[in-house]
């Protein structure tokens, strides 16, 4: 008696939480577990680190510092075992990706087309962490993909199951079917900073891009560019992309989406690239080189170089590309890139594009330039972007002029590294195509990487992470 | 049986309950007053009569109390008539008032009063000789035996300290207790005897409180070292428990006593056995879990070892458990107390010493001059016809040299403390009383640390009847503190050491703070300048606690008492922090505010039946308990930003930036109970069983049983050794029993969804997964036998041995899962770790007289091992691993393999299979081959080392002549192993130009040419091969020896009675070979003691000057 009088429990369930139970019997409350898939995206575990991963190995950029997360062993190919980025990132994916079990394994497919929709984002979501790993932690796939190893490919919620990793192509057929799937289930149009249809397919023509797939990338990228849901933004708005809230920008269709209060400030991917954050990477002298030969290039812009000012003017100095003087740190020239900065006006915000049109025009670009008999179609493509950019006239190619260049897969991988760069493709570019990766910008002193990086170097990707073989020693070390 | 108990949680909660355990509360209290009330018309007697005859007194007293007077008319009128005034006097006090001049005396016999003449034969005859026993402070001593020289006859005091037994004239009758010096005294005729027995320090005998009881320390039969008043002010002054505990209790290893004012250093009792479950022990205030108490305020600490002492506290004290009793009035004068103190302390940088300008400079050029010879070499073009000087220029330009800011120096300062606490305690015959108050104000000195605090404290007791009595405690704190806003790479610590001697702290004017964000150089690797940024900051914490205890303690009948003890408690803080919008963290927020605050309910009520029975040479005693524990904490907290320069509330920033807030609801019900008993007071025994459910533990196992048993035998008391008169105590103790730990986070069993802002995406919410459901989740249970042996001789020689073996059971383990299970961990009962170990205790006079010497020693030797884990299974913990078969905090990593003699490479070692491929120590097996590589990732990784030191302890001499006594206490610690990890970034061989070095440590050889050996390979600038990656090469021996506090202490006896005045020195020396700033780190995180960022804030020496006063 006197313990009902004073209600002694013995049991209390969380202020901020919901049984199982509770969840999967209501629609709405489904809604929240696939929100809660994009808020992985969203952690500075999974978006920086994906970031930094992608973007460090290639030749846009100089850092003049190393840092203690080791992203810096990313940009000098010295990889460790115990990468703490490499280890953040894997698993951070892989909760997501459990997360998108969930959901994919409680909804049926005579559900409502409401719920249908987020099994359908579930499986875009699974599709797109996977491809994520694959990307960073395997070789490319044009490198023997029956033989080298992929990721772990993970399609349930047993915590038990702790598989091995896949081969390269099993992992990309995995994704490609997630993918189909994924498209077939989605009928609403929500904003680009979900997944619908479209978001699928473009993800898909990047993917047979990658595997080589040519005719595929050119369908799935028409699928897109003809649902009429996306436009390239104006040449004389492109100067301001990053600046323009996903939703209110009609070119980009599919972003992650941070908003102000959720900005990491200098703890963001921003703040190492501009003079608002810790401004310690900066824009590199190669690719300075290639964008400052058309000085009209609608997308130097995107470049915010620290100039000198003497009494108020900038100093001429022409063996700078910007024709000033620019101020220097450990031997850099010290030009910022805004592309992930000032969105809504504000200083270091941004969420980040993973995928936009523009990548469209130039994934068909790279698969007619790899048709024998449709590589004239590709120059058209290339053009698209470069007049969208501001340039015209005999800045444009044709397929008589490639100005130089010696074959139409160098002109798009070209302009790829232009309108592409610091999103993440360019190391990918070079590796995928089998091409070396230039690094004689770097300066001499202090730099202990390589000046050059082949495509079949052991160590154009990371170790797995050495703490999650410990955990599942099904696992394969990369050689 | 139904006890009663204050749910103040309902109060909020429910009106109609509230009335309804109102009312029950109210007739529970009303029914003891009664029945109090009835007992006392019973006893005790009112008398106002004037000059009356004796047999009129008799009427009157039977009419009274009942009992009847038996006598002979005749005999009765040779007494006189006679005036007695009493009011609620004892019959025995007015039958003895009433007879004093009579030439009559009286028997008791049953509800009879006989009178008879006390004729001159009585005189031969045995006298009742009554008296009460008190110490020199005037309080009753129970259990002193009064014997008959020359005769067996023996009596011993009261509770009340009151005995009585038959004496013939010219009896020498002898008062002895443990503890005090024996008296002798010739009985002439006196009835009512006053005995004061003065402390007889030498034997060191004290009443123990034991939690939920007090007994004398002969009478126990488990493992505790109590730490009293006096004891527990010598050494260190601070405003933290444990940092006052170091030392001075074997088997307590306090750790960490960091220089920060306001840290609380670690304390882990006899070795840790946990995994996941934390390794605090449990602290018990005034019979109560839980509460807290200011240091000044603290009258003893006992501190319980084994499963005897701490079963009854059974399912949260796997841990040890320490009893905490504050002080209390005593009846009589009012006694007023004041202590104060004030010092300085001085920063300690140990034997760590950053590089100056100039020495920097050097090391650099070194590396850089290495790396151009590489490159020279290697025939790079780039420095084909360059020179080394005109290169190195360019990487560092000379100019560097014009500034030398050495941070070390500039980032300390001479702090301050000050200590005052004042108190009254007193009372009269019914109620006592203590109030204590306490200011506490200490400066770091880092830049920026400072500490206030204030502490209050009313201890209230009163004997509401004979039989019924109330306490009230209270007890309130204040705290506030700021806190270093810059976290991580930019933390003051961090900039103590890494920040470069190069950059400027000044502009040129030598006032202004130079802004590192402006253009210009800075080559720190962080971008931080405090003087700059402290401008543009402030952040404050403040926290505030109280409790108050209500207590009611009934005795039922002289063998029989009920007690209840009903605590809540109120724990709140509140933190805000403002950057403005200058501060380079919220510039492109243009400001921000973040404002929090938290707050704990927390109720407990405590209730015991108490048994205490003597039948002949048998004393048994037992509790009988319940104790419900409930435990609420809700939190809140906003953000805003855009605020103007000036302001510091929410509503003053321009746009919200985000909300938070959570609960958590904890609950605990628990039935026990005990026996004591015990034999000639010679053989011990004791027994408890208590059975604990916690809303914590998964639905299939709430609830578990935990048991004790012990026993103890005092030797010394057996016949044959009886006479041996230099033995004061032999005593033999053994224990057995089980105890459990449930220090975990709540809900951990349940699989269910969380909603949390960082689940939310494009401002709507979003729920993830929280955690794998356990619902088998349970206690974690530690077993526990412990074997001891006391041994007291001469008066002056005192050691205690102890042997014990804790073997933790269902280990509540955070177990790490591979991401594909899609959590990180899952919280489960897996393993056991075992600690076995010896204390020993001794205490021993050295000389006594005028000039006194005594020395306290302790020692604690502990091992520890993993005997089981989840399947055999490692786990990994960062740079260490838990593994079967080792101890708990093992150091896994990359095994050092010294430099190469002939290139200056780092070397590792690596391990093989037969076939050439790498094993790892994980992998469990033997291998093949053992290598040297320059390769860091083709390293094996290897079980290098335990954390855990070989023995800890503690040295305490005392010396006293006449009123000045000298006091030196002093602490060891042998072979612990610490991972100096912020080594990596501060001796690191040449790879970062952006970060300070240290100096070498005496023993370190760097290597210029080939042949040398060396302990540190190659400088070159861009880094040596991963050289400075983590692995053995940073671990250290850091043994020590510090003499932690000297104590020198002037009472006056003559000019200012009262009066004494003290200087102390804390942490006056450490010795050492560790390399870095202070080897007392928290043993089991090593490595997070000493952060690869920031420089360990070392305990920091204190001089004091300090006045105690009594009056």
């Amino acid at each position: 008696m006197f313990l009902a009088l004073t209600g002694c429990e013995l049991e209390y369930s969380p202020a901020d939480e919901l049984s199982n139970e509770q969840i999967t019997e209501s629609p709405d409350l489904l809604g929240n577990i696939t929100n809660g898939i994009y808020s992985r995206l969203r952690e500075s575990k999974y978006d920086k680190s994906r970031h930094f991963l992608q973007e460090l190995p290639g030749d846009e950029l100089a850092w003049c510092k190393t840092s203690g997360d080791h992203l810096s062993n990313s940009y000098t190919y010295n990889h460790l075992v115990n990468s703490s980025a490499c280890l953040q990132f894997w698993q951070q994916a892989y909760y997501g990706i459990y997360q998108a079990n969930r959901v994919i394994e409680s909804v049926d497919d005579n559900a409502s087309e409401e719920i249908l929709q987020l099994k359908g984002e579930s499986l875009f979501l699974r599709a797109l962490m996977h491809y994520d790993l694959v990307r960073i932690f395997s070789r490319p796939y044009s490198q023997n993909p029956e033989q080298n190893l992929g990721v772990m490919i993970k399609d349930n919620t047993d915590g038990n199951n702790l598989p091995a990793r896949s081969t390269v192509k099993q992992t990309y057929d995995f994704i490609v079917s997630d993918l189909l799937q994924a498209a077939a289930l989605m009928t609403e149009d929500k904003s680009n900073v979900f997944a619908s249809k479209e978001v699928a397919w473009a993800l898909l023509a990047r993917i047979y891009l990658y595997m080589e797939q040519n005719d595929k990338a050119i369908e799935y990228a028409d699928k897109v560019i003809n649902s009429g849901r996306y436009e390239l933004v104006k040449t004389a708005d492109l100067g301001r992309y990053p600046t323009l809230s996903p939703e209110n920008n009609p070119e980009t269709i599919f972003a992650i989406k941070r908003l102000p209060s959720e900005n990491l400030g200098k703890s963001g991917i921003g703040s190492l690239y501009t003079r608002e954050g810790w401004g310690e990477i900066f824009v590199s002298k190669t690719f300075l080189q290639l964008i400052y030969k058309n000085s009209n290039d609608q997308r130097i812009k995107f470049i915010d170089p620290d100039f000198v000012y003497l009494d108020g003017k900038k100093v001429p100095d022409p063996t700078e590309e910007s024709g000033y003087k620019v101020n220097k740190r450990e031997g850099y020239s010290k030009y910022f890139n805004l592309k992930y900065t000032f969105q809504d006006g504000i200083a270091l915000l941004s969420s980040p594009v993973v995928l936009r049109l523009a990548e469209m025009y130039l994934i068909k670009a790279e698969a007619f330039a790899k048709i024998p008999a449709q590589q004239t179609n590709a120059i058209a493509m290339v053009n698209i972007i470069r007049i969208r950019a501001g340039l015209s006239g005999s800045q444009l190619f044709t397929n008589s002029d490639l100005k130089g260049y010696n074959s139409i897969l160098e002109v798009v991988l070209d302009e790829r590294r232009l309108e592409l760069a610091w999103e993440g493709h360019r190391a990918f570019d070079l590796f995928r195509n089998n091409l070396p990766l230039d690094r004689s910008f770097t300066n001499n002193e202090g730099w202990s990487g390589q000046k050059k990086i082949l495509p079949t170097a052991d160590r154009i990707i990371p170790y797995i992470p050495e703490t999650e073989i410990t955990l599942n020693p099904k696992l394969k070390q990369n050689p | 049986m139904k006890f009663c108990y204050l749910n103040l949680d309902k109060i909020f909660y429910s009106n109609r309950k509230i009335l309804l355990i109102m009312k029950f509360n109210f007739i529970f209290i009303f029914l003891f007053i009664l029945n109090a009330r009835a007992e006392c018309s019973l006893e005790n007697i009112t008398l106002s009569q004037q000059n009356v005859s004796l047999e009129k007194v008799f009427k009157e007293i039977e009419i009274q109390s009942g009992y009847e007077f038996l006598y002979n008319s005749a005999l009765i009128k040779q007494a006189t008539a006679l005036s007695i005034n009493v009011k609620d006097v004892s019959l025995e006090g007015v039958l003895n008032l009433s007879f004093r001049d009579q030439p009559l005396t009286y028997i008791i016999e049953e509800k009879k009063i006989v009178v008879k003449e006390s004729n001159v034969l009585q005189l031969s005859q045995p006298a009742l000789v009554k008296g009460e026993i008190t110490d020199d402070k005037g309080e009753p001593l129970f259990g002193v035996t009064v014997s008959i020289k020359g005769t067996t006859k023996a009596v011993k005091t009261n509770e009340s300290g009151l005995f009585s037994i038959e004496a013939n004239s010219g009896d020498v009758l002898i008062f002895s207790s443990i503890g005090f010096l024996t008296q002798q005294l010739t009985y002439s005729s006196q009835t009512v005897l006053k005995i004061i027995l003065q402390t007889d320090d030498t034997t060191m005998e004290e009443v123990v409180v034991v939690g939920y009881s007090a007994k004398k320390q002969s009478e126990l039969s488990s493992s505790v070292t109590v730490v009293g008043e006096q004891e527990l002010q010598k050494g260190v002054t601070s405003g933290d428990l444990g940092t006052m505990l170091q030392g001075k209790v074997p088997g307590l290893v306090v750790s960490n006593a960091s220089g920060h004012p306001q840290r609380a250093a670690n304390i882990v009792i006899r070795g840790v056995g946990s995994i996941g479950a934390g390794y605090s022990p449990l602290y018990v205030v005034d019979g109560i879990i839980g509460g807290s108490a200011d240091p000044s305020d603290i009258s003893s600490i006992t501190v319980l070892k084994d499963a005897a002492a701490t079963g009854l506290y059974g399912s949260r004290a796997a841990n040890g458990v320490i009893v905490i009793t504050t002080k209390s009035g005593q009846s009589g004068r009012t006694k007023i107390n004041y202590a104060g103190s004030v010092g300085i302390s001085e920063h300690q940088q140990g034997n760590l010493s950053m590089m100056n300008s100039r020495e920097l400079y050097e090391n650099r050029k070194i590396a850089g001059l290495n790396y151009y010879n590489d490159q020279v070499g290697l025939e790079n073009p780039a420095f084909i016809g360059k020179n080394f000087d005109e290169y190195f220029e360019n990487t560092v330009p000379s100019s560097v040299l014009n500034t030398d800011s050495y941070w070390p120096t500039l980032l300390t300062r001479t702090g301050y403390l000050n200590k005052h606490h004042l108190s009254i305690s007193g009372g009269g015959q019914q109620t006592t009383f203590y109030l204590g108050g306490n200011v506490y104000s200490e400066q770091g000195t880092l830049v920026g640390e400072k500490f206030n605090s204030l502490n209050l404290r009313g201890n209230v007791k009163h004997q509401i009847s004979e039989k019924l009595a109330v306490s009230w405690r209270v007890n309130t704190g204040f705290q506030k503190y700021p806190n270093d806003p810059q976290s991580g790479q930019e933390a003051v610590t961090v900039q103590y050491s890494t920040n470069m001697p190069w950059d400027p702290i000044y502009e040129a004017d030598g006032s202004t703070p130079y802004n590192p964000y402006k253009s210009g150089p800075w080559y720190g690797n962080n971008k931080a300048n405090y003087f700059y940024d402290s401008e543009h900051y402030n952040d404050l914490s403040k926290e505030l606690n109280f409790n108050t205890d209500l207590q009611l303690d009934y005795q039922i009948t002289d063998w029989l008492s009920f007690s209840t003890s009903n605590r809540w408690s109120f724990d709140g803080s509140d933190r805000s922090q403002l950057l403005d919008k200058y501060h380079f963290q919220a510039d492109f927020d243009d400001g921000r505010l973040s404002q929090n605050t938290s707050y704990t309910n927390t109720l407990l009520s405590s209730n015991l039946l108490k048994i205490n029975h003597t039948l002949g040479d048998n004393n048994f005693s037992a509790i009988l308990g319940h104790e419900y524990n409930y435990n609420k904490a809700s939190n809140m907290g906003a953000t805003g930003v855009d605020i103007p320069i000036g302001l510091d509330v929410l509503n003053a920033t321009g746009s919200p930036q985000s909300v938070s807030g959570g609960r958590t609801e904890t609950d605990f019900l628990s039935y026990f109970g005990q026996i004591d008993y015990n034999y000639l007071n010679r053989y011990f025994l004791v027994g408890s069983v208590r059975r604990d459910a916690s809303s914590l533990f998964g639905v299939n196992n709430k609830w578990s049983t935990f048991y004790s048993a012990g026993a103890s035998w005092i030797i010394n008391k057996e016949n044959f050794l009886k006479d041996v008169s230099w033995i004061d105590l032999l005593k033999a103790r053994l224990s057995y029993g089980t105890t459990g730990n449930a220090n975990i986070a709540p809900y951990l069993s349940l699989g269910t969804y969380a909603f949390d802002i960082d689940n939310t995406y494009n401002g709507v919410s979003g729920a993830r997964p929280a955690r794998l459901a356990n619902p088998d989740l349970t206690w974690e249970t530690a077993y526990t036998t412990n074997v001891g042996l006391e041994l007291s001789v001469f008066n002056r020689i005192k050691l205690e041995l102890d042997f014990y073996n804790r073997d933790n059971k269902d280990l509540l383990q955070d177990v790490p899962l591979s991401a594909a299970s899609g959590f990180p961990s899952q919280q489960r009962n897996v393993g056991s770790v075992r600690n076995r170990g010896i204390d020993v205790n001794l205490t021993t006079v050295n000389l006594q007289g005028d000039f006194r010497w005594e020395t306290n020693f302790n020692v604690n030797v502990n091992k520890n091992k993993v005997l089981a884990l989840n399947q055999g299974q490692d786990i990994a913990d960062g740079t260490m691993r838990i593994s079967e078969g080792r101890p708990l905090r093992f150091l896994y990593m990359k095994d050092w393999a010294g430099v190469d003699p002939q290139t200056g490479d780092p070397q590792w070692v690596r391990w093989e299979d037969i076939d050439g491929n790498i094993i790892h120590g994980a992998d469990k097996k033997e291998p093949a081959s053992i290598l040297k590589t320059n390769d860091y990732n083709q390293a094996s990784n290897l079980f290098v080392g335990s954390a855990y030191p070989d023995f800890t302890g503690g040295i305490r001499n005392d010396f006293s002549y006449k009123n000045l006594s000298l006091s030196i206490l002093c602490n060891f610690v042998s072979g612990q192993t610490i991972n100096f990890a912020q080594r990596t970034h501060i001796d690191d061989d040449g790879t970062v130009l952006s970060k300070n070095q240290m100096n070498p440590h005496k023993d370190w050889v760097r290597w210029e040419k080939p042949g040398d050996i060396a302990t540190h390979p190659r400088l070159v600038l861009g880094g040596n091969l991963n050289s400075n990656q983590p692995s053995s090469r940073y671990l250290e021996d850091a043994s020590y020896f510090r003499i932690q506090n000297v104590t020198l202490n002037y009472t006056f006896s003559t000019f200012f009675p009262g009066l004494s005045v003290y200087a102390r020195v804390d942490n006056l020396a450490v010795f050492t070979n560790y390399s870095g700033s202070d080897p007392d780190v928290n043993i089991e995180s090593p490595v997070t003691g000493q952060d690869k960022w920031g420089a360990n804030y070392g305990a920091t020496r204190k001089v004091i000057f300090g006045v105690n006063l009594n009056l």
